[in-house]
């Protein structure tokens, strides 16, 4: 398989020469953050990056979307994919392997028996540029999770391995199309790039902690059911939600039709929901299957870190890190995880062994 | 075999006029629907204990349980309490009216592996809406099952939905048996007063090669659960139907995720033995 490498100081003409063909998004300074947003001046873009407020869900599943819109005249319907799929194509530039796999996490969801066709159009037209993490972020401890790498998902993948270059993954004819379109960038790699990118390799397993371990979760969560750490972090849980609106995998939606002023047409809208507001699970009735703030959150983990594993074969979690640095209560999944380690390990085991 | 409509776009409903009303108590009305498009309504079919999304555009999109069976094709039948947005637009629609409606969606009954058992239906207020479907389906095909035993109960008298079928319809066909009961006791009322549980004690229930759908209001579960298990029944041969809040249909909004299943998915049916495994089902 050819692997390439680029110079960091042409990544500014990349994105100039790239923007005739597709809307570049790429991490942008916002205060003192980062965020994903359009690359309008290329020398801004900063692949150096740490985390970004928000993940780039939003390009696959938009905080707010209409998904038809009715005629309520004559009861006539028109769908918005069509307006997705005619939209410039998009390239996410500078995506870490957390978040290619939150869109891989999302595109299980989002496929299945019935394929949702808003998410897929959105997947067709955008390009992933993806980028290795050698150091550690602020929060992330996406080691633990095994979300340090990915296996798809990308269309390119670059990897910093000196000072003054990137190595270069293709991932898919998509990325072979840039390759194309901006061949003057890319060199072939030679033998000791290749050998720099194993060094790379080394470097990040390195960098990255793994003090966490979370290979038997499930069970854990199952012994841990009714512990009383659910009513402690319940109590401190203010339920606004901020955790699952950063989160790269959170992927609950409501979804409210919305009329125009002449109550001619309506939009049926889907909007991000989360599980921690108070009428998630409120039923005709006023039955509510989750009243107290304690169940939410708790059904929240159960659903990341059990239920999630069942749905879509793992768990819910990239371990970007992203929630700590959202939650206004302090509560960290980092810390609740490692309490359930804890938990596991402080659980009576046999005497004398099995 | 069920032919699946397939479609390029889940979430757009077909159009359907809504051909009759019939009030059944204060807040439940009987509405009947038929979709637009003929072809539509030649293929489309559905298993008792399945539901289908019902849009009344501007207003909103919510799941109801269809109340008809698909043995008598034509139209479907929904049994609707007024209580919220979608359902008093419902209820405010005019004979005539064009609404949307998606599906049919869910697992509903197994009606292939309940042939050749008694059945004994314990439905509560409006949980008889789904089960209706399954009790109509057995009547129309009355061969294929064994004995039926029907346990209903509501808060009041005028409270019972489908009270026609329950004192006049289902009494006559062979080998069905219909009992009720009211919460709170009432003037005009000779028959047995106390909650659903209470007909164990008026009707000997035989377990043997029986299985008992329950549909009712979620504290109701629990209740009939433990007495059908004193009585001898499997937990496979405990089949409850789920209600979640639900906005797709279709498995992605996860609004409606039982435990680690979704009531849209893997339900709105679930054997007790499934239940039981689920995080706060019932």
């Amino acid at each position: 398989m050819q692997t390439y490498t680029i110079r960091k100081d042409e990544i500014p003409k990349l994105v100039e020469a790239l923007k005739e063909e597709y809307e570049v998004f790429g991490p942008m300074p916002k205060r003192t953050s980062y965020v994903f947003a359009p690359v309008t001046d290329p020398t801004k873009m900063n692949l150096d990056y740490d985390s970004t407020i928000m993940s780039p869900k939003k390009y696959y599943l938009p905080s707010s979307q209409t998904l038809m819109e009715v005629s309520l005249k004559n009861a006539t319907i028109e769908d918005t994919v069509k307006d997705i799929l005619d939209q410039k194509p998009k390239i996410l530039f500078g995506v870490h392997s957390c978040d290619i796999n939150g869109i891989n996490f999302l595109n299980r969801v989002f496929d299945g028996k019935y394929d949702d066709p808003y998410f897929q159009a959105y997947k067709e037209i955008t390009t992933v540029i993806g980028l290795n993490c050698l150091e550690p972020c602020k929060y992330g401890f996406c080691r633990a999770v095994n979300k340090n790498f990915v296996l798809d998902g990308y269309d390119l993948f670059l990897t910093e391995i000196s000072d003054t270059h990137y190595y270069v993954h293709v991932g898919s004819p998509r990325g072979d199309r840039i390759l194309t379109i901006a061949h003057e960038f890319f060199k072939e790699a030679k033998e000791e790039d290749g050998a720099a990118f194993t060094a790379a390799l080394h470097k990040k397993h390195e960098n990255l902690p793994v003090a966490l371990h979370i290979d038997n979760i499930h069970e854990t969560l199952d012994l841990a059911w009714d512990d009383a750490i659910w009513d402690e972090l319940g109590e401190k849980c203010m339920n606004c939600g901020s955790c699952a609106l950063v989160c790269p995998t959170c992927y609950c939606f409501d979804v409210q039709d919305e009329v125009d002023l002449s109550i001619s047409k309506a939009e049926r809208v889907r909007k991000w929901d989360t599980c921690l507001f108070y009428d998630f699970a409120l039923v005709a009735g006023n039955h509510n299957f989750r009243e107290d703030p304690p169940a939410r959150l708790k059904y929240r983990f159960y659903h990341k870190f059990r239920g999630a594993i069942h749905d879509q074969g793992e768990i819910a979690c990239t371990g970007c890190g992203r929630c700590i640095d959202a939650c206004p209560a302090g509560i960290s999944i980092k810390d609740v995880l490692f309490r359930l380690q804890e938990y596991w390990a402080a659980s009576p085991t046999p005497q004398g062994g099995l | 075999m069920q032919v699946q409509l397939k479609k390029d776009n889940e979430y757009v409903p077909h159009i359907a006029k809504l051909i009759k009303k019939t009030q059944m108590t204060e807040k439940e009305t009987l509405f009947e629907f038929m979709f637009e498009e003929p072809e539509i309504r030649d293929l489309f079919t559905y298993n008792p204990g399945q539901f289908v999304q019902v849009s009344i555009f501007g207003i909103g999109e919510a799941p109801f349980s269809i109340s008809s069976t698909p043995t008598r094709k034509g139209v479907i039948e929904l049994g609707i309490r007024k209580t919220g947005d979608v359902t008093e637009a419902i209820h405010a629609l005019e004979v005539g009216a064009r609404s949307g409606i998606r599906g049919p969606y869910g697992n509903g009954f197994p009606m292939n592996k309940m042939k050749g058992h008694n059945l004994l239906f314990v439905a509560g207020g409006i949980g008889l809406v789904p089960l209706r479907s399954v009790i109509n389906y057995v009547a129309d095909r009355r061969d294929d099952y064994g004995k039926v035993t029907i346990f209903y109960g509501a808060c009041l008298p005028e409270e019972r939905v489908f009270v026609d079928e329950i004192e006049k319809v289902w009494p006559n066909i062979p080998d069905f048996e219909v009992h009720q009961t009211v919460d709170e006791c009432h003037t005009t009322w000779q028959g047995n007063v106390g909650v659903v549980t209470t007909l164990f004690s008026v009707c000997a229930v035989d377990s043997a090669n029986t299985m008992a759908l329950i549909c009712g209001p979620p504290v109701m579960y629990k209740f009939v659960v433990r007495d059908l298990l004193k009585l001898g029944f499997a937990r496979d041969e405990i089949l409850l139907s789920l209600e979640r809040r639900m906005k797709c249909g279709i498995g992605k909004c996860a609004h409606c995720q039982v435990g680690h299943k979704l009531t849209c998915m893997d339900g709105p049916v679930f054997t007790y033995f499934e239940a039981e495994r689920l995080m706060e089902s019932i």
